[in-house]
């Protein structure tokens, strides 16, 4: 819990990531420090970690292969502003690979093109989650 | 005197009666035992062991009292060479008192199984100590079972790390359970998900869960609503969550959302369901900064997810979109507000650079004029805006 204080979170702040998933203080700080990591390696800045930790506390529950995994895939669909888009819709942190994959394909399959699920996936998140 | 130091010590005289009741005290002298007691007492004491602790473990394994404080000392060294620390041993030997009575061997078989499959042997015995009681044909069992369900080796180690006595569970009742959220219209990979990620789930009863599920539909909500919130946020089959629903639900109301307002914006957005009321209240207080009630409710009507991001990140767009004369429109589209803030500044900053464009160009801040091209663009799809003021998108990042 420690990191939390030191990144910036306020008590208040971490009282409620707590209320909404209490499993946060069993999360060990090197996690922490590693998932910052992560999301300071795709591009995400200080004020958007804080945004993304406050709006989805479960991101702390994923696994670091998990998060590799779903950036990856990330980018091999063509997303290549993830930090942008998981600022607008943090909750995609909570999906993996997969089911990333079976949204594009889907999305395929309705007959959108590659841009537009881009565009889709930049804009408009929230509707193929 | 062993009754009185047992008194002492805190066990009850059922407990004494029970102690003596095991073994045949008779044959050995009353004055060995409390010596015996006495010491492993102490040491048991001295490794932040407590009384009640020290009472469990002899209830459990009375054995440990006929233990000289040389065998137990010696269990502990060799348990220290197994890389456990004295922390890790003393839990190990509060959850699962036998332990001390194991030959080494033992553990380190089972150390080597639980490894062949994959677990962290270490964590599992810190947690599970008493899975050195169950036969390694057993654990391959479940583990086997949990594959033939399509699960992950590393789903079915985190299942088991997180809810260790699923090692000694009965298959039949997971089986059921598996059976109970497929018929709710859970998919395979649904099911998989929700209990990988929910400590306990499979182990809490059927009934508990159709309770949680039963209060969702008494309060309107579809089935393929609570399935697309428990595949969005399976804890909330938690306790402690379902504990605060119906306040947060009662909440709402009061704050003047309608009950079909309320199942849709949590339908969008349910982490909302898992949030104190404090901290809408805190949300709802800091969005009254800059609008009416009225409005605030209808701005999470038409974007869920404005509750859920953080209080800085809202109030800088607000602040931004009202400098530049976007109140209103923000108001009344608030999903304009998912967009990232640092994009849209650079998308204005380009708009408003193009002087040219812009029909209605005059210095925005002093003349509080909208231009035409900002209203048009600034929100557009990427590939309109690259082609419109001929920018490559690594320009606009920049």
């Amino acid at each position: 819990m420690d990191v939390l204080i030191r990144y910036g979170f306020s008590i208040e702040e971490i009282k409620n990531m707590m209320d909404t998933n209490p499993d946060i203080s069993n999360v060990d700080d090197n996690k922490i420090y590693s998932l910052i990591d992560k999301l300071g390696l795709i591009g995400c800045m200080n004020n958007y970690i804080k945004n993304i930790f406050i709006c989805n506390p479960f991101y702390l529950n994923r696994s670091l292969e998990d998060i590799d995994n779903l950036f990856n895939k990330l980018k091999e669909i063509g997303i290549t502003n993830i930090n942008i888009l998981l600022d607008s819709n943090p909750y995609i942190l909570n999906l993996n690979s997969e089911e990333i994959e079976d949204i594009y394909n889907n999305l395929l399959k309705e007959g959108l093109t590659k841009e537009e699920i881009i565009d889709k996936f930049n804009y408009n998140s929230f509707s193929i989650m | 005197m062993l009754d009185e130091y047992m008194i002492s010590m805190g066990f009850n005289d059922k407990e004494i009666f029970l102690i003596k009741k095991a073994y045949p005290i008779n044959k050995y002298a009353e004055s060995t035992i409390l010596y015996n007691l006495k010491n492993i007492s102490n040491y048991l004491l001295k490794n932040s062991l407590t009384n009640n602790d020290i009472i469990n473990i002899t209830l459990t394994s009375p054995n440990i009292i006929f233990l000289s404080i040389e065998n137990i000392k010696e269990k502990v060294v060799a348990l220290t060479k197994l890389n456990f620390n004295k922390i890790e041993i003393f839990t190990m030997i509060k959850n699962y008192p036998y332990v001390i009575e194991l030959p080494i061997e033992k553990i380190i078989d089972k150390i080597d199984f639980l490894e062949s499959i994959g677990f962290n042997a270490k964590e599992v015995l810190i947690n599970k100590t008493n899975i050195l009681s169950v036969d390694n044909y057993n654990i391959q069992k479940r583990f086997n079972y949990f594959i033939d369900k399509g699960y992950k080796k590393i789903d079915i180690i985190k299942i088991i790390e997180n809810s260790p006595e699923l090692i000694d569970c009965n298959l039949n009742t997971i089986n059921k359970k598996i059976d109970f959220f497929k018929d709710l219209g859970f998919t395979d990979k649904d099911i998989i998900k929700i209990t990988s990620s929910l400590k306990e789930l499979l182990l809490d009863s059927i009934d508990d869960i159709k309770n949680k599920i039963d209060y969702l539909i008494d309060y309107g909500y579809h089935d393929k609503d609570i399935i697309n919130i428990i595949r969005k946020i399976p804890c909330i089959l938690e306790n402690n969550h379902l504990n605060n629903l119906s306040k947060l639900l009662t909440y709402l109301e009061d704050t003047g959302f309608t009950k079909n307002e309320i199942i849709n914006i949590t339908c969008n957005n349910p982490f909302i369901l898992l949030y104190s009321i404090d901290y809408l209240n805190w949300k709802i207080d800091n969005l009254l900064k800059f609008t009416s009630l009225d409005k605030i409710i209808k701005m999470i009507k038409d974007f869920p997810t404005i509750l859920g991001y953080s209080i800085k990140s809202i109030n800088e767009k607000l602040e931004f979109y009202n400098k530049i004369q976007f109140r209103n429109k923000i108001i009344d589209n608030s999903y304009l507000l998912r967009y990232n803030l640092e994009y849209i500044k650079n998308r204005y900053k380009i708009i408003t650079d193009n002087k040219i464009d812009n029909k209605y160009y005059k210095d925005l801040f002093e003349d509080n004029i909208v231009i035409e091209d900002v209203d048009k663009y600034l929100f557009c799809s990427d590939n309109v805006f690259y082609e419109k003021y001929n920018i490559t998108k690594e320009e606009l990042l920049r």
